[in-house]
């Protein structure tokens, strides 16, 4: 028994990281397979200089290494794991958790609390790894020197350390002062109890003061943090709190350690189990609160567009289907490289053209999907700009390493080797990409034109450029039947323009599209939706399907006959719906046909 | 910061490598000129620029090597793995020997399987000095969206670059930034976003943020260009909309849907509207004052339909007089270059600072010409009236925004021809009688491993005479203050 709690605090932090683990493996993989697209970490002279200069740099640095290994979802879990417990351990060090009894029971899982805010944080896919490791480095440095015990070097070490601590750690080195000041207020005698604490904190405030007249960053944020969020501007609402509580900790762990007995006598199972209790209902809660599934299942979707993964896409939307725009731009896609839009689209809520085709927004993720959409389609000029813009919009300035292969994709469909090589010469100094970018360019190299006209990503892309020169434009039915009559062999595009029209319910559009289609001749059947739509439209024609020119299946026939009968009918929506949901004929009449929007021009200059 | 880590890295690396440099040994003569990177093969130069570093352009170069030997006396050697790692005091002194001189440049390169050594080329030396600097702004080459970017100088004698003012410290975006002549005292800056104003700093004056919009005018000021006795400012104010290419090689058009043109008079605080410069019968924008102060030069092009007639836009090379004593305007506009006749465009006019010439950019439409790869620099002669293109200047890409150095004998210029997008800036020599010289880039120490690197395009390179004096801080701090000093404007005929 005494065996069991005497190791309650280790077993406290192993079911910890247990957690973890499992939470990012299981719950949040593809949350750390969008870290790593959110950076480059390059291994360079200039990079390593670049990332450095600022306080905070060396956890920065170390943060976006590990990132790198993110986009392997159990060595990312794995590294959270150590992540967390790492802050953990240098807690229990740093607060010097050591005596027998309740108390450090109590202390270890006490401990969990600042740790619970850490974790809510992490549920945010734009808190960074770089926070981890700057609390790590603070608490360790708070182990050493308040293990110099009283040593008179010890203040001058202190006085010393700080600054150094703040470049390298940030602002979060405030929590070094505080420990350190509420270490001195403890153990020091006389005036010192108050002329030290005073000049820590002291240290805290004046160190970023200093910082910034070098530093070209506004003071608030030399104190808040630079590296911890994404979004530079915008404070991650739980770092402080998890400062706080681990203060906290330190100040109520010391003050119960001189009063052991007013817990001793209390049962060891019931403050550890009552403890424990309390800090799971408190996570439970907590992380309740901050997770964000959907967000998880869109940058799911995103990364098997990003792999090619068409079926697992499909599969995926057919056990449970999203209905987030960013899923369905995905799911579409995929229908679309795999040949099956025509008989898929409505098997998926379609609720617009944004669904299909997006249109640009400044932000740094949704322009990724968006970009991949257009590559794929063939429109690299807008593939390029989409991927370029996403970039630019990375709120804390980092590079994406799968912004630059795409960029360094559009710029040899381009033709713009030179500019190829420029991206191509940064992903060969990443970890994970410089094998691919190896071979671009020694494809490029390649003095034979043919090896880039033959090449199986690239010769399709380059023949089927957008060839004429105009301006994209909020109206993507136009564009796109432009761009098919020009490039009629692209499966892809074709497909899209005849399910856009469908989606914007404009029917006849659809009926002449499809009849200059070359689809009839390169397909041995007509589409499950494409034969709806051509019936439906007849119908609406003739009133009757008599003499439907196109190889209708008998079953559609039937179909639409009893869809057109319960319509007149008036059958209440909620049947219709739950007879026709999966149907073109009930979007159709569902709606109104999607208007052409007003010939937008496109932001301001810059 | 990182600039220091740098240099002491830098030291470290010349102190262990300076160990004597290999000997051309074996070489194997190629009889044509070298291809170096950057392309200083036949350029002029001034005598204080920075060491003109290069490298080979063929990356299996494995070592460069370089004889500079004056015609007016005076050699130096330089080697290097990365490039050429010319001594900059022997370099100093070399040029200092060689004014109105030559150098003649011997190169080899080592590669795999041995040395070669090439045509030797030469280099003038102008005994037209070039200025201080330059400033510009460094802007990813992006579309709507910007990252990390910023105002930044970089003296021309040793290539040492620092920040000015960056937008994270401001959140926002900057750029406009202009002086007097290259007279930083007088530096006009404008900043756009939750932040934005625009920064008017005068000599024995404190830095002003000022808001720049008027019930009057169309939008904030932009463009600038100062009077040359101080008291004035030149603004265009523009309702500027970007199209996005679908197709084709370009990408991006920069166009208006109405733009107009003030005159600031800083004594007064008031922002003089004349009637013949605004209004939507005609786009009017890029204002810069002749030398003499008499003249406001601006080009001018007629409504058209977006995005039909994009390709219609034709901006002319016009004048108006301009009485400074009494802050007006004359009534006849001057048109000096009718692109529209030859269906061309001209864009961002500046005159020499002797009055002799104008510079301007001649693109097929529009006039944001730095995204036309068509572009290209010509040299209009005021008293002749005569436009000849800038030749040696020009190259197979954009060139444009250019600035003239305050003794009207050299340009800096933004120009795409490194790789098509990123603008990297030039100069180029023009002499008194109007005869230009080829462009060099601006040196580096290690050129290509320094623009390799750099994702940012030069915005705007514009001579300054020293130091730019605005305090980085002091404007921060300014602009994430919310009071703004507002403009009167004051319509005149």
């Amino acid at each position: 028994m005494k065996h069991i709690l005497r190791n309650i605090p280790l077993t406290v932090g192993l079911l910890l990281m247990a957690a973890i683990f499992l939470f990012f493996f299981l719950c949040y993989p593809y949350h750390l397979h969008y870290y790593e697209q959110m950076q480059m970490f390059q291994f360079s002279q200039d990079y390593f200089l670049e990332t450095i200069s600022l306080p905070g740099g060396f956890a920065d640095y170390f943060g976006r290494f590990v990132t790198q290994f993110f986009h392997i979802s159990w060595a990312g879990a794995l590294i959270m794991t150590l992540l967390f417990g790492g802050v953990y351990a240098s807690g229990w060090k740093a607060i010097g958790l050591k005596c027998e009894g309740n108390v450090r029971l109590l202390g270890a899982i006490l401990l969990l609390l600042p740790m619970r805010f850490l974790w809510v944080n992490a549920c945010d896919e734009n808190a960074m790894p770089a926070l981890y490791v700057a609390l790590i480095l603070s608490l360790l440095a708070t182990w050493g020197l308040r293990g110099a015990g009283s040593h008179p070097l010890r203040h001058v070490l202190t006085l010393l350390l700080y600054p150094l601590l703040y470049w390298v750690a940030g602002p979060l080195a405030m929590l070094f002062s505080l420990l350190m000041a509420a270490h001195d207020a403890r153990r020091e005698n006389g005036v010192g109890r108050i002329v030290y604490p005073v000049a820590w904190l002291l240290l805290a405030v004046f160190t970023p003061a200093i910082a910034h007249h070098w530093v070209n960053w506004p003071l608030e944020n030399l104190f808040l943090g630079l590296h911890y969020f994404r979004f530079t501007y915008i404070q991650l609402p739980y770092i402080w709190e998890a400062v706080a509580s681990i203060l906290l900790i330190d100040i109520i762990f010391n003050y119960l350690k001189n009063r052991k007995s007013m817990i001793d006598d209390l049962n060891p199972w019931v403050v550890s189990g009552s403890m424990m209790a309390l800090m799971v209902v408190l996570c439970w809660f907590g992380i309740k609160k901050a997770y964000r599934p959907n967000n998880e299942v869109a940058m799911k979707y995103d990364a098997m567009v990003l792999e090619e993964r068409w079926d697992d896409i499909l599969d995926e939307a057919k056990m449970r289907t999203p209905k987030h725009p960013a899923c369905l731009q995905c799911i579409n896609l995929a229908m679309a490289m795999t040949g099956q839009m025509g008989d898929l689209l409505f098997r998926c809520p379609q609720p617009g053209t944004d669904a299909l085709l997006p249109q640009f927004t400044i932000n740094f993720s949704r322009p990724l999907t968006a970009g991949q959409i257009y590559f794929n389609l063939g429109w690299t000029n807008t593939a390029q700009r989409f991927i370029f813009e996403a970039q630019e919009s990375i709120p804390d300035y980092q590079k994406s390493a799968r912004c630059y292969k795409l960029l360094a994709q559009t710029h040899i469909i381009r033709g713009d080797k030179a500019l190829a090589r420029k991206y191509l010469k940064k992903l060969q100094k990443t970890l994970f990409y410089d094998d691919w970018a190896d071979e671009q360019m020694a494809l490029l190299a390649d003095p034979d034109p043919k090896t880039l006209a033959h090449h199986p990503l690239y010769g399709p892309m380059m023949r089927g450029e957008v060839r004429d020169d105009y301006f994209f434009s909020p109206d993507m039915l136009n564009m796109l039947g432009n761009y098919c009559t020009t490039t009629p062999h692209n499966r892809v595009a074709t497909q899209y323009l005849l399910a856009l029209a469908l989606v914007q319910r404009k029917l006849e559009t659809f009926v002449s599209c499809y009849n200059l289609s070359q689809y009839l001749e390169a397909e041995k059947r007509v589409p499950l939706y494409f034969q709806q739509a051509l019936a439906l439209d007849w119908l609406l024609k003739h009133n009757s399907l008599d003499g439907l020119p196109y190889t209708i299946d008998q079953r559609i026939e039937e179909g639409l006959t009893q869809f057109m009968a319960d319509r007149k009918a008036q059958l209440p929506d909620a049947t219709m719906q739950k007879k026709y949901i999966f149907t073109y004929w009930y979007h159709h009449f569902s709606g109104e046909e999607e208007k052409v929007p007003e010939e937008a021009i496109s932001g301001a200059g810059r | 910061m990182r600039h220091h880590i740098h240099t002491i890295y830098i030291a470290a690396v010349a102190l262990f490598s300076a160990c004597g440099m290999q000997k051309v040994t074996d070489a194997e003569m190629v009889y044509s000129k070298p291809e170096i990177y950057p392309d200083y093969v036949g350029v002029t130069i001034p005598a204080n620029i920075a060491p003109l570093n290069f490298t080979m352009q063929n990356d299996s170069a494995l070592m460069v090597d370089a004889v500079f030997t004056g015609t007016k006396g005076g050699e130096l050697h330089a080697q290097g793995e990365a490039s050429t790692s010319i001594d900059p005091d022997k370099w100093q002194a070399l040029l200092k020997q060689n004014v109105g001189g030559s150098l003649f440049v011997q190169v080899s390169a080592r590669f795999a399987d041995g040395w070669r050594t090439y045509t030797p080329f030469g280099i003038d030396i102008s005994t037209d000095s070039i200025d201080y600097g330059i400033t510009y702004r460094l802007i990813e080459p992006g579309y709507e969206a910007y990252t990390k970017m910023g105002i930044y100088e970089t003296c021309l004698q040793d290539s040492r670059e620092r920040a000015i003012i960056e937008n994270t410290q401001v959140r926002g975006c900057v750029n406009c930034h202009s002086f007097n002549q290259g007279n930083t005292s007088f530096m006009s800056l404008h900043v756009r976003g939750d932040h934005g104003a625009t920064l008017i700093q005068l000599p024995g004056h404190e830095l002003t943020a000022f808001d720049t919009k008027t019930p009057e005018t169309l939008a904030s000021c932009v463009y600038p260009y100062w009077h040359p006795s101080g008291r004035f400012i030149a603004y265009s104010t523009n309702n500027t909309r970007q199209g996005f290419h679908a197709g084709g090689k370009k990408i991006i058009e920069v166009l208006d849907l109405a733009s107009d043109m003030q005159v600031y008079d800083i004594e007064r605080n008031v922002l003089i509207v004349p009637e013949v410069l605004k209004g939507d019968s005609a786009y009017e924008t890029f204002p810069s004052f002749s030398p003499d102060g008499k003249w406001l030069y601006y080009c001018v092009a007629h409504p058209k339909e977006y995005p039909s007639q994009v390709k219609e836009m034709y901006y002319n090379l016009c004048r108006i007089a301009f009485d400074e004593a009494t802050g007006t305007f004359g009534q006849k506009i001057d048109t000096l270059v009718n692109a529209e006749a030859m269906n061309k465009s001209v864009a961002y006019p500046r005159p020499s600072y002797d009055g002799q010439y104008l510079c301007y950019s001649l693109a097929d439409y529009g006039y944001f010409h730095i995204w036309h790869q068509e572009s290209e620099l010509y040299l209009l002669d005021l008293p002749t009236g005569e436009s000849l293109p800038m030749t040696l200047a020009n190259s197979q890409d954009a060139e444009s925004v250019h600035s003239w150095s305050t003794n009207s004998r050299w340009i800096v210029f933004a120009s795409r021809r490194d790789d098509g997008q990123f603008t990297r800036p030039y100069f180029c020599h023009v002499s008194a009688d109007g005869e230009v010289a080829k462009a060099f880039m601006l040196p580096q120490e290690s050129p290509k491993t320094f623009y390799d690197n750099r994702f940012m395009s030069y915005n705007i390179p514009e001579f300054v005479t020293s130091p730019v004096q605005i305090d980085g801080k002091k404007a921060e701090e300014l602009l994430l203050k919310s009071e703004r000093k507002p403009m009167r404007a004051r319509l005149t005929k």
